[in-house]
């Protein structure tokens, strides 16, 4: 038994006996090694690769990046941002392009509804009452409407409908650009516009002083209005659409928005007829009281009927299935 | 109690007098370079630019009073500052047009403002276009190093 004991105590001892050393010390740290950098004699070039991303038009616009927004628009051009492109090629060629005037402002107002009140804000009047309206915070607002994927209301139906309509669609193909070729004429009457407009828009740019151009801008939509008359009488022999699509359009937006007033007028009309019309279907006629009574005269109970005879068979067991 | 009523009262009423002490107008960061002036609204952009070219020309017409009539300050704005100042060459309004097409290209952000300024004016008044492209290259690796700078 002494034996054993020792020899368990020895194999103990063997085994940590490397572990502990004698003296009692920590072990040494190991050897410092200077690592030498060795420039390698061959240098490839690493570069890493990245998958290269395409900017969309909304990322050049967050951007603020003008060129880029150009070149993917000229590429693949988008109706959403079809207003925006316009605006920001306006706002970079024009010297005053920072800010635009009302004649702006009430085109994207009729394409974009809710323009108007979110505009109003950031309105600047000079010390002349002119308005300007700032390019970047529209361009922000058109943004957001591109990407919810907005495009701008087109304005063909007012177009069609506040020109004279003197072609039938049984003309033949002559007579309605004959007559599409008169139809500026009786479009082109001038509207009589307010000096102060007249000169904003004559200008072109916000920022020049109202107080000079204003004699040179009276002259100016004098010019625009009468020019598409003439040029739509002299021109032999047009094409129909493209030709007509130029005129049209200046006198198109000099003319009141009839449509939608008389639209609305008639909505009240009929609003009104159809609450008449319900007021009178609704209307208590001269008819009997409906009665829940029964029709009989009120009898006694007395005199009620006798209950029906009892079944003959009554006293009989009942039979039951067919066999019974 | 009555002192304290007196004294409370008394501090309410020089709270109330600084308060209408205080300029109605809005408090306006000035912009460094490019960065910051996107970061303006349009009607910040446009006090902006009216302030400053106010503000340069007011500071060149009293630069002879400041450094003397026959100092090389004055000579030196008789000479070029007058013909680089925004002052009766742009509006307030051409100016901020300037800026902005000017900072449409993200590479440009980092130019301080008076030196786009300045790069816009020469634009404007018809300068070659190497020599604008070598003024913008300059700009830009000069606006680097200054963004890279810790700020004071």
């Amino acid at each position: 038994m002494r034996h054993k004991y020792t020899v368990v105590v020895l194999l103990i001892a063997i085994v940590a006996a490397p572990a502990i050393p004698l003296t009692g010390q920590e072990e040494p740290l190991p050897p410092i090694q200077v690592k030498l950098t060795y420039e390698p004699a061959v240098v490839l070039a690493v570069v890493p690769f990245h998958e290269p991303v395409q900017p969309t038009l909304a990322d050049a616009v967050r951007a603020n990046d003008f060129a880029t927004f150009d070149a993917l628009y000229r590429s693949a051009p988008m109706p959403a941002f079809a207003m925006l492109h316009e605006l920001w090629t306006f706002s970079m060629n024009d010297p005053v392009g920072a800010f635009f005037g009302p004649e702006l402002r009430d085109r994207i107002a009729r394409a974009y509804p809710g323009f108007a009140e979110y505009i109003e804000e950031f309105r600047i009047i000079d010390s002349n009452g002119n308005a300007f309206y700032p390019t970047s915070e529209t361009r922000a607002f058109l943004l957001d409407r591109a990407i919810e994927g907005r495009a701008p209301r087109v304005l063909l139906a007012e177009t069609v409908t506040s020109t004279p309509r003197i072609g039938t669609p049984a003309s033949s193909p002559a007579e309605r650009a004959a007559s599409r070729r008169r139809a500026p004429v009786v479009a082109a009457k001038p509207k009589p516009i307010p000096t102060r407009v007249a000169a904003r828009d004559a200008a072109g740019s916000a920022g020049e002083d109202a107080g000079v151009p204003q004699a040179v801008a009276l002259a100016a939509p004098v010019v625009a209005e009468t020019a598409p008359a003439v040029v739509a009488e002299q021109t032999p022999a047009p094409a129909p659409a493209p030709v007509v699509a130029a005129p049209v359009v200046p006198a198109v937006v000099q003319q009141p928005n009839d449509f939608g007033s008389r639209g609305i007028l008639l909505l009240v009309i009929g609003l009104i007829g159809i609450g008449i019309l319900a007021m009178m279907l609704r209307a208590p006629r001269d008819e009997p009281p409906v009665t829940i009574l029964p029709a009989q005269p009120i009898t006694r109970p007395s005199a009620a009927p006798p209950p029906p005879p009892a079944p003959q068979e009554s006293g009989k067991n009942r039979a039951t299935g067919s066999h019974g | 109690m009555k002192k304290i009523v007196v004294g409370v009262a008394l501090l309410m009423f020089a709270v109330a007098g600084f308060a209408a002490d205080r300029p109605a107008t809005p408090e306006l960061n000035p912009p460094d370079n490019g960065e910051e002036w996107l970061r303006l609204s349009s009607t910040e952009k446009l006090f902006w630019s009216i302030g400053y070219a106010q503000g340069y020309q007011e500071a060149l017409d009293k630069i002879d009073v400041t450094a003397g009539p026959t100092s090389p300050c004055a000579a030196l704005a008789v000479r070029t500052e007058r013909q680089s100042s925004t002052s009766g060459k742009l509006t307030g309004f051409e100016l901020v047009s300037g800026l902005e097409r000017f900072y449409s290209d993200p590479a440009n952000t980092v130019i301080p403002i008076g030196t786009a300024i300045r790069i816009h004016l020469l634009q404007a008044s018809g300068k070659d276009q190497t020599t604008i492209q070598e003024l913008i290259d300059t700009a830009r690796v000069l606006g680097l190093q200054a963004a890279a700078r810790p700020r004071p």
